[in-house]
């Protein structure tokens, strides 16, 4: 799979290394020489230097044999040109990486009656030759959103359209689990579940069923959404439902939770330090608190309740600051703090110190373009343990290879496991070994970062 | 640096070449040449065995290597082409020596480093009593030093990753490694094919329709292709007396001595590309320029005729520009105009991207450039004038980059010329012999001339010519980074 990704900033760069790991050919374009040359050194990637907007440069590129286009220069609008020129120009699908919402505001995406399994359809007012937009703030805030729908820290990361879900536990001192093997494990839940992901110091592996667990490690489990609830208070306490958030920083991805939250009943503070800006959003969010203010203060922050409040989440642009200010409020006493933090490398990190939930827009921009790279109708994915390890929903088509044959019979490579089977409105967690993969399943496959052309066969024609 | 990282890849490159002395061996089994087959047996078991002991005692750093911040650093991946370089002569010498080619180990160690940087300077005294494992061995080391060892691992080695590039980069001529595919395995991988298919192309015309036997024919097509220049005749191509077959060669050693690059473009998608190439345009002018002076020169004051001056200037014209140095007339007896064009065109060489040597044309072309700009600046030192290669500007720290790589080189030569002077040449010999092994050509003049040889320079002048076709191969930068003390300090 040939692909294209125009502008190696920070989000194009995670973009193209990703890509990269995947296994895919990778063409960069990128303006700035100095840029261009300290990437040659970075990815196997080859380089066309040059503006995209010209459709010289893009020719370069090679566009007209393009599978994917990705747009990630800084201006929106130069994104959107280029898109719509590649697309003229041949590429087969084009993603735009859009801040503004504005610009996509009215492009609506409609699911189609009541069955998932129909595809998604995009009704657009004009296509301009833009496939997908991807706007990392706004993802960044649905994922805030979703994390704190749920009851504990560690947020459940979906698929199957939200009838799957994939969560990462941590093995604390004490824990009745340690030193007995999944298969005990898996019994321990009462819930059918599964074990995908075992984390032993920092080693990441697809285990089988008799691997013992220790103290410390992570593992990952695959659910039913319904039973994920009930499996996590074996792992943690359970908070209340969420009530009351305050908010750190309100640029978009701040306002835009606090807009959807507030919406759902959920009382929100804000804190902006731009008096300007605080006005702004003030004056569109009228159940939204805004306060102005710096908000770095100790002593501010315990007056405005930090302490009886549910969760703080701080969404400023500076990283450092969010971290800190994350760590601040759950010292004296926020329930629980979710931060967003630009560079991947620190989101470890993040974790490490005591950030409950550490996003990174970047990441997330990138997971959505990896999944639309993936797919031909872009089902879900989601990369788990940073970015070693992915869970992704197949498609099973009436000519893919998987078809009609039972799950014992498929041998999936090293670092993969099939996770679950939904059918209609059934979901089978953890397909046993005479189970029979029909036409129309959605499969949820876990497996290690870079198996996935391996994978990918199975689903292909055979 | 990590060294067993290093020790590990290079432990690789001995079995590939180890596994490479199967072709000889065969080669002498079925000429039924015992001793040959014994030396071949030998040298392939002892380089096969230190190859796999190197790998054994450092599989712990290929682990380290998978880890996802493993990837071999820029000075891992300089350090380990100039070793694969000269483990590969050392290697490569082995079946020389065993089977009692030369004496000397030196002399041995001198024909392999001649072989796989392509030089073809040979201290073979007599070419034609040789065994035929012995004279394929020698054409076959030219072949693969010819598109080079390292991009033939980089093919073949899913592991190097990113580290395949600054590999790629330390070991393609020329002044920016073009990538024909966005992967950089993809690029070695098309190269070898573009290469080794038109070595096929050459060896059957000259198989089918030159009917030759099917030795010759494979022992040509390898000494072109790589224009390396090594012949199991003494007599080099005149000994076939042929027109075809020399009009053949010609064609060929002027292919190889383009850009490969350009090939590529060719089949993929823009054939217009080839002719608008700057380099090219102007390897073309200056092959045909010389080979008209030339012949005017062998007309005029030789009194040949025509026709066949004009045959030879521009087989040798061509043969020495692509620095493949073939010879179908002992270019030693010509005039000197003719002499000093042969001598230049080696200096300049052919062109980047290709399996030629010298300075290379888009060099010559950049410090030309390069220094008419300076004198612009002379009168008019506010005035901005970027350098443009066609239709592109060169970034200035590229052409930076270009000048110091010919002052380096030009210190080489003159540096090369004194000490072999030292050593007792005459100074149309000491000069020219260090022209053609840092051009990595062959031939020189006068005492080192086509129909003379190399084995008559003393042992340590030899030494000197070893390192200045290492120096050449891998244009100085892989070779002399490692005498830099600041190299081997900290990672």
């Amino acid at each position: 799979m040939y692909t294209i990704v125009v502008g190696v900033g920070d989000t194009g760069y995670h973009i193209a290394s990703l890509l990269v790991k995947e296994g895919y050919e990778v063409m960069v374009v990128e303006q700035s020489e100095e840029l261009a040359d300290s990437i040659r050194h970075q990815l196997d990637v080859g380089i066309v230097l040059g503006n995209a907007v010209n459709p010289d440069v893009l020719r370069k590129a090679d566009v007209g044999r393009a599978d994917l286009l990705v747009a990630s220069m800084a201006s929106d609008e130069a994104n959107m040109v280029i898109c719509s020129m590649a697309s003229e120009m041949g590429a087969d699908k084009t993603v735009a990486r859009v801040r503004n919402p504005e610009y996509n505001s009215g492009l609506r995406t409609v699911v189609n009656g009541a069955s998932p399994d129909k595809p998604r359809k995009i009704e657009r007012p004009i296509r301009m030759g833009i496939d997908y937009f991807v706007n990392p703030e706004i993802e960044t805030a649905k994922q805030i959103e979703s994390s704190l729908s749920g009851l504990y820290a560690r947020h459940a990361r979906e698929l199957a359209g939200g009838r799957v879900q994939v969560r990462g536990f941590k093995i604390e001192n004490g824990s009745e689990m340690i030193n007995k093997t999944l298969h005990v494990v898996e019994k321990m839940f009462l819930k059918p579940c599964i074990v995908t992901l075992l984390v032993h110091s920092k080693e990441v592996k697809v285990p089988d069923g008799d691997e013992v667990i220790c103290e410390g490690d992570s593992i990952y489990i695959v659910a039913k959404k319904e039973d994920m609830e009930k499996l996590g208070e074996v792992f943690n306490h359970k908070n209340r439902s969420t009530r009351h958030v305050i908010i750190l920083g309100g640029g978009l991805i701040g306002s835009h939770v606090a807009e959807e939250l507030s919406k759902r009943g959920i009382g929100v503070k804000l804190i902006e330090k731009d008096k300007v800006r605080s006005e702004e959003i003030n004056a569109r969010l009228r159940r939204v608190e805004v306060l102005h203010s710096v908000g770095t203060n100790r002593d501010f922050l315990v007056e405005e309740g930090v302490p009886s409040c549910d969760a703080f989440i701080a969404t400023t642009g500076d990283e450092s600051l969010n971290i800190l200010v994350g760590l601040l409020a759950k010292s004296i006493g926020a329930a629980r703090n979710i931060v967003v933090v630009d560079k991947p490398e620190y989101l470890p990190l993040a974790e490490s110190v005591g950030v409950d939930v550490a996003l990174s827009p970047l990441i997330i921009a990138a997971e959505k373009v990896l999944s639309i790279a993936l797919h031909k109708d872009p089902l879900s994915m989601v990369l788990l343990e940073n970015e070693q390890a992915q869970a992704i929903e197949f498609k099973v088509d009436t000519t893919a290879r998987i078809c009609r044959q039972s799950k014992g019979s498929v041998k999936l490579p090293k670092g993969a496991i099939m996770a679950a089977i939904v059918r209609d409105d059934k979901v089978i967690i953890s397909p046993a070994e005479d189970e029979i993969i029909q036409e129309n399943d959605r499969v949820v496959i876990v497996s290690l970062f870079s198996t996935f052309s391996a994978i990918e066969k199975y689903f292909k024609k055979n | 640096m990590r060294i067993k990282v290093v020790v590990y890849y290079l432990g690789w490159s001995l079995v590939f070449l180890g596994i490479f002395m199967l072709v000889p061996l065969f080669c002498s089994l079925y000429y039924k040449e015992i001793a040959s087959y014994s030396a071949f047996g030998k040298s392939a078991a002892i380089t096969l065995f230190i190859g796999a002991t190197l790998i054994y005692f450092t599989t712990k750093a290929e682990k380290n290597l998978r880890r996802p911040e493993g990837n071999l650093s820029r000075r891992e991946g300089l350090a380990l082409v100039a070793g694969v370089w000269i483990l590969a002569a050392v290697s490569g010498a082995l079946p020389y020596h065993l089977a009692g080619t030369f004496p000397s180990y030196i002399d041995a160690f001198f024909e392999a480093m001649s072989g796989f940087t392509t030089t073809g300077a040979t201290v073979l005294t007599s070419i034609e009593g040789q065994p035929h494992g012995i004279l394929l061995w020698r054409n076959f080391t030219q072949w693969l030093g010819g598109m080079g060892i390292v991009t033939f691992f980089i093919a073949l080695f899913p592991l190097l990753r990113i580290g395949a590039t600054h590999l790629f980069e330390a070991e393609m001529p020329g002044p920016q490694a073009e990538r024909l595919k966005a992967r950089i395995k993809d690029t070695a991988k098309w190269l070898w094919i573009i290469y080794a298919s038109l070595s096929g192309f050459e060896f059957l015309l000259l198989k089918v329709i030159g009917k030759l036997p099917f030795f010759d024919a494979c022992i040509i097509t390898l000494g072109t292709m790589p224009t390396g220049g090594f012949l199991h005749k003494d007599l080099s191509i005149a000994a076939y007396d042929s027109l075809f077959v020399s009009s053949i060669v010609t064609v060929f050693m002027l292919m190889a001595g383009a850009n490969f690059g350009l090939y590529y473009s060719l089949i993929r998608h823009n054939p217009r590309r080839l002719f608008y190439n700057i380099e090219f345009r102007l390897y073309i002018t200056i092959m045909v320029v010389a080979s008209l002076a030339i012949m005017l020169d062998l007309a005029q004051n030789m009194g040949q005729p025509v026709g066949e001056a004009f045959s030879q200037a521009t087989f040798q014209a061509v043969s020495i520009q692509t620095t493949t140095g073939f010879v179908t007339a002992d270019f030693n007896t010509w005039p000197s105009l003719s002499r000093s064009i042969l001598l230049v065109l080696m200096i300049i060489g052919a062109s980047a991207g290709s399996t030629g040597g010298g300075l290379k044309v888009i060099r010559i072309l950049v410090i030309i450039k390069y220094a008419f700009r300076q004198l612009h600046l002379a009168f008019s030192p506010k005035s901005v004038r970027s350098l443009r290669i066609g239709a592109d500007v060169l970034p200035e720290n590229i052409a930076s980059g270009i000048v110091s790589l010919s002052i380096l080189y030009f210190s080489a030569l003159v540096i090369g010329s004194l000490i072999m002077s030292a050593m007792g040449l005459d100074l149309l010999s000491a000069f020219s012999s260090v022209a053609a092994t840092l051009g990595n050509v062959g031939p020189g003049l006068a005492s080192v001339g086509p129909i003379s040889n190399y084995a008559a320079i003393p042992l340590a002048g030899k030494g000197i010519l070893i390192i200045c076709m290492l120096l050449g191969r891998l244009e100085f930068l892989a070779v002399l980074v490692l005498l830099v003390p600041a190299f081997w300090r900290w990672r």
